[in-house]
């Protein structure tokens, strides 16, 4: 492997791993504050209820602890708030880029089957975003991947990418089992996965970079003959104000 | 007495959440999934405030937004969710609350929601 090539790979693996640590700081972050507003409200509530009554007076602990419940509560809330930051692991280099090379470098470099297994067909034009490449390139893999993955490595993914309007659209489709119509909403929880050893992060990672850069990922049109396609939708550049 | 629905699919969040405002005087029904949400949305369209939890289990409390437009023109609609990222005000709804915040924060946000 050539050092630029090594290069490429390293900067998209410390993309990963960042793109991963994110995630799931994220998820127990909101967990977390769930949890958190529930006893703050319930401490809330039973110190409403209580305060003026004769056991309440009789005990000033009942309102020391009471005031523990919330500070420690508060503090912890006050923890979470404070912004994780990972640019020991990766540092983002944002800048105006034609995203066709980003679809072509994520086909390279994804983990699935090769020919004649697997087979992805690419139409994809020109056209320009503001993102950092590796994780725009992370995105795009990622939606591959889990068109391999839903089609057990075996099949055609379709891959077309094109300006419409005033965005670029990714599409990825695959010849898999498909998504059930209650599926639809889930696909993009965090760690929802109905397949055997899998974290079930990938599309998730994949409309965060999206968000990040004010675009989306969801599940769209099909094209003719294919059981899923997953759009990734991001501003056109050309049409920012 | 002012009606609200809550609609949160985590248990202990829903419970404290509406006996606090229940103290508070409103009058609230409760739903645990989006679909609920939906359902009590065309039975009962009789709601002054919509708060949601934005992570359903089975959808985003957000699209909700459209179908109380449609049937309660007039309800006000506040987004709650425990991720940050989550809670800018756009056009879709009217208020937006992150959870962990001072409940008398939401309170403040909902008699605000009533007079505007």
């Amino acid at each position: 492997m050539s050092d630029r090539a090594r290069t490429t790979v390293d900067s998209l693996r410390s993309v990963e791993l960042a793109a991963v640590a994110e995630e799931v700081a994220s998820v127990l972050r909101h967990d977390l504050r769930n949890k958190l507003a529930a006893i703050r409200n319930a401490a809330f509530y039973v110190r409403r209820r209580l305060a003026k009554t004769e056991a309440w007076t009789a005990d000033s602990r009942l309102d020391e602890m009471s005031d523990v419940i919330q500070k420690e509560a508060n503090a912890s809330n006050e923890l979470l708030n404070q912004t994780l930051t990972l640019k020991h692991l990766f540092a983002r280099a944002v800048a105006r880029i034609d995203a066709r090379e980003c679809v072509r470098q994520a086909i390279a470099c994804a983990r699935i089957p090769r020919e004649p297994a697997l087979r992805v067909e690419l139409d994809a034009h020109a056209g320009e975003v503001d993102v950092d490449p590796s994780e725009l390139t992370l995105a795009i893999r990622c939606l591959i991947e889990n068109a391999a993955e839903a089609m057990e490595g075996v099949g055609v993914i379709e891959v077309r990418a094109r300006s419409s309007e005033s965005h670029y659209i990714v599409e990825v489709a695959d010849h898999g089992p498909g998504i059930a119509a209650t599926e639809c909403a889930l696909v993009l929880k965090p760690f929802h996965t109905t397949k055997k050893g899998h974290a079930g992060l990938g599309l998730n990672i994949a409309a965060r970079v999206a968000q990040r850069y004010r675009g989306r990922v969801a599940v769209g049109d099909r094209p003719s003959g294919a059981s899923v396609a997953i759009h990734l939708q991001l501003p056109d550049a050309t049409h920012a104000l | 007495m002012t009606s609200v629905l809550l609609v949160d699919d985590d248990e202990s969040n829903r419970l404290t959440m509406s006996a606090l405002l229940e103290v508070e005087g409103f009058d609230v029904r409760e739903a645990t999934t989006f679909a609920e949400a939906c359902t009590l949305l065309s039975a009962t369209p009789s709601f002054t405030i919509v708060l949601t939890d934005q992570h359903l289990g089975d959808g985003l409390g957000s699209d909700l937004a459209p179908m109380i437009r449609a049937r309660l023109p007039g309800a006000k609609i506040v987004l709650m969710s425990g991720s940050a990222s989550a809670m800018t005000v756009t056009e879709t709804w009217d208020g937006s609350f992150a959870k962990g915040e001072d409940f008398a924060e939401l309170l403040r946000l909902i008699h605000s929601l009533l007079i505007s």
